[in-house]
């Protein structure tokens, strides 16, 4: 779970808007690529990884949408390896990480100058509490 | 409550009709007090049959392309039509003073109601299509390439057409209580003899409409599952949703439940191509979720089964083998991954307005809740990462063969509303695609592409990919629910009904107003709702020369007594297009046309229908058969043969 701790680590270490959404877009990818990568090793959380993964893209495209995301960002990150481990385990990591995602967001909804910025950080904090909703145990 | 089907206004016709026909030993009812009844119910019946007839006989003689069940329609609504014109007239006979003052006879009274409810049944039917401004028919539900297929034609005209049997012989026992109220010895006023007359064609005429499906019956015989089919077609209504609630439900409930959201969800599909193209309710994160809740409730249904699979060997008289389960199971799956397939492919496709809830979603999400809880041994189950609830034993599942019967009827319900969302979703993406409303990350597009933007218009190649994939998930759901259609029929569950409907529309009959099938000739590809033809026979309602030529020589076979009449309609459509295309009076006036006016072919079949006022003034000469009558004529005996 070493990409998840390094999304972490950046959302983190953002200092500002534009490196913050930077950061964002890479942690839903990760969350993204780790729940499409554990869906299917156990039919109880196919339904919550699904479905995160879902919010982790609807995040993403929120956060596309901010003016101050620059307009060709990175390259698409490469295929995380595989995350290996208890499934319940690797959906308390991304629960860990989407709530980070969530406060960051919205720390940084309220100090955004361009409104654009403020909506757009505030509907992906919204996918990323849902994320968080999903695979938090005992959600 | 259940919601209405046809059947039951079918029986409770069936039942009022009986009870008129059958009731007690009653002295000689008085004729016009059941004849106003009579009539109405014949007239629905009429109604019918014309909603099923592709064209009138007159058409119909001279083409070779009818199913044997178009032409069986075709003659029964003209004889019910006749039919219905006597009865008519036979009431509009019965003066005043004859029913005035008097009880309503209980007889009457169940004619009014098997009217009434035939009427009501039709009008059911109807709920499923509609005509759009161009005329045509257009389908208003899933159930409407059901409604106008062959299987149900074939059971609706079989028992519209059984209906008219019934009641032949009580219309020519009515017939014969005017005769007897006729007599100088009755007390009461005399009926005239015009209304017995009346009654007794009105009996030939319901009893030649029953003749008239005799070749189909013969060519193609009704199935126990037309009836069937026709029976459960329900009416266009949404059920009211039932929220999946915080207190436990039992399997039977949630099973109930499934059933409820799967309707809803197919109502909700609806119409969402035509949105797709405008609406910005419609959004690519709608139809992403769309695409998960499918895979999710393609996973917990293949669990389902998987389940009920194991109680193969535990029970007395499993209504489904564990391999049927089984293979059922694995085409889930794959419904799943192909399903996952769409829901990866919009990770990098985009509408211009994001996620927004659609009533699709609601649906879904109720879908979702209560497979889960089918599944799961939690009331209070959610797609949120589980508390460690265990799968609920197949025991538990299915204690019995009817739990089977009713768990593989919910996940029926749940595919099906499924693959009609597959079919619902590929034809509506396809329409955004073409309106440019799907966007794609600038970043994934070659290097030399310049937009200052995120997201930039779609490639073709891309929306390409998107559709092929909805076409998988679309196949892999249709497999699947076929899968399920045959479990649903070997334990004869209630759903099965869905299977017989799919089973039935891909062979579609020809209605007034429907579309042509896509190798028609017919370049176009429309035709008019309007029937040139709508009358078999000329609109006085009375018999024309070759009809009553025939009766005349005491001809009562009922087939011929209808090819009779179609002939006489035939001549006087002839006499009305004649009409139609005679020059003005000036044009008249000249040396060419001058001969020709007197002796035209138009007037000289005109006196063949004294009663026709229109061209009664043209009179004068004998009646002869006209060359369309005769050749007409010369195609009935060789059909009745």
């Amino acid at each position: 779970m070493k990409e998840v701790d390094l999304a972490r680590q950046r959302l983190l270490g953002a200092d500002d808007v534009r490196g913050l959404l930077a950061a964002a877009w890479d942690a839903y990818e990760i969350v993204m690529a780790v729940a499409a990568a554990n869906a299917d090793k156990s039919a109880g959380m196919y339904p919550a990884f699904t479905f995160a993964r879902g919010s982790a893209v609807s995040g993403r495209n929120a956060i596309a949408f901010a003016p101050s995301m620059p307009a060709c960002y990175a390259p698409p990150p490469a295929t995380p390896a595989p995350v290996n481990g208890d499934v319940h385990e690797v959906a308390d990591a991304l629960a860990g990480l989407a709530s980070a995602l969530s406060a960051r967001l919205r720390e940084a909804a309220g100090r955004a100058d361009d409104a654009g910025d403020r909506g757009a950080c505030q509907d992906a904090a919204g996918h990323a509490d849902q994320i968080s909703k999903l695979l938090a145990r005992g959600g | 409550m259940p919601a209405a089907v046809f059947g039951d206004f079918l029986a409770a016709a069936s039942e009022h009709l009986e009870a008129a026909v059958t009731l007690g030993e009653e002295d000689l009812t008085r004729p016009p007090a059941v004849a106003e009844e009579l009539s109405r119910l014949v007239a629905v019946m009429s109604r019918y049959c014309d909603d099923l007839a592709p064209c009138d006989q007159v058409e119909a003689s001279g083409r070779d392309d009818l199913h044997p069940w178009e032409r069986a329609a075709i003659d029964a609504a003209g004889a019910l039509r006749i039919a219905s014109g006597c009865v008519r007239r036979a009431s509009g006979q019965a003066t005043a003073d004859q029913v005035s003052g008097t009880a309503v006879p209980q007889r009457a009274q169940h004619l009014a109601a098997a009217a009434a409810v035939l009427a009501a049944g039709r009008d059911l039917l109807h709920t499923h299509l509609a005509a759009d401004p161009d005329g045509l028919t257009r389908a208003r539900s899933e159930w409407a390439s059901a409604v106008t297929s062959v299987p149900v034609t074939r059971a609706l005209v079989h028992e519209i057409t059984r209906l008219s049997l019934r009641l032949a012989p009580f219309t020519a026992w009515l017939a014969a209580c005017a005769a007897a109220h006729d007599r100088p010895d009755m007390p009461s006023p005399a009926v005239p003899a015009s209304v017995r007359d009346e009654f007794a064609a009105a009996s030939q005429w319901l009893q030649a409409a029953g003749a008239a499906v005799r070749p189909a019956l013969d060519a193609d015989p009704v199935r126990p599952a037309d009836a069937e089919l026709l029976r459960a077609i329900p009416a266009v209504m949404v059920p009211q949703r039932r929220r999946p609630g915080p207190s436990a439900e039992s399997v039977a409930r949630l099973c109930d439940g499934i059933t409820i959201s799967a309707s809803r969800l197919r109502g909700a599909m609806r119409d969402s191509q035509d949105r797709a193209r405008w609406s910005p309710n419609v959004t690519s994160g709608g139809w992403q979720w769309m695409a998960q809740a499918a895979a999710v409730t393609a996973h917990l249904g293949e669990l389902a089964l998987r389940a009920l699979a194991t109680r193969d060997g535990q029970l007395a008289n499993p209504p489904v083998r564990h391999a049927q389960l089984d293979d059922a199971a694995d085409l889930m799956a794959a419904m799943r991954a192909a399903w996952q397939q769409v829901d990866h492919v919009w990770d990098t496709m985009i509408t211009e307005s994001r996620l927004l809830p659609t009533p699709a979603m609601t649906e879904a999400s109720d879908l979702v809740l209560r497979m889960g809880r089918l599944v799961w041994d939690d009331p209070h189950w959610t797609p949120a990462h589980p508390r460690p609830a265990p799968m609920r034993t197949p025991t538990a599942l299915a204690p019995g063969t009817d739990a089977v019967t009713t768990v593989v009827a919910a996940v029926h319900q749940a595919v099906d509303a499924l693959a009609r969302t597959a079919e619902a979703d590929t034809s509506a993406v396809q329409a955004a695609g073409q309106a440019g409303r799907l966007y794609v990350p600038t970043r994934s597009l070659p290097a030399d592409s310049d937009v200052p933007r995120p997201y930039a218009t779609a490639p073709v190649s891309r929306c390409r990919a998107l559709e092929e994939a909805y076409r998988v998930a679309l196949n892999a759901s249709i497999q699947a629910v076929r899968a399920l259609d045959e479990l649903a029929v070997a334990a004869s569950a209630p759903s099965n009904t869905l299977a017989l409907a799919r089973a039935a529309a891909p062979t579609q009959s020809r209605r007034p107003g429907s579309q042509p099938p896509p190798d028609d000739s017919n370049p176009g590809g429309q035709q008019p709702t309007a029937n040139p033809f709508t009358h078999t026979r000329a609109p006085t309602d009375r018999p024309g020369p070759v009809e009553q030529t025939i009766r005349q020589r005491h001809i009562s076979d009922p087939v011929m007594l209808l090819r009779a009449a179609a002939i006489d309609s035939a001549a006087q459509q002839l006499l009305t297009q004649a009409e139609n295309a005679t020059p003005g009076p000036d044009s008249l006036n000249t040396p060419a046309n001058r001969p020709r006016v007197a002796g035209s072919a138009a007037q000289l079949a005109a006196q063949s229908f004294p009663r026709d006022l229109a061209t009664r003034s043209a009179a004068g000469q004998p009646p002869r058969p006209t060359r369309h009558a005769s050749s007409s004529s010369s195609r009935v005996t060789r059909r009745d043969r």
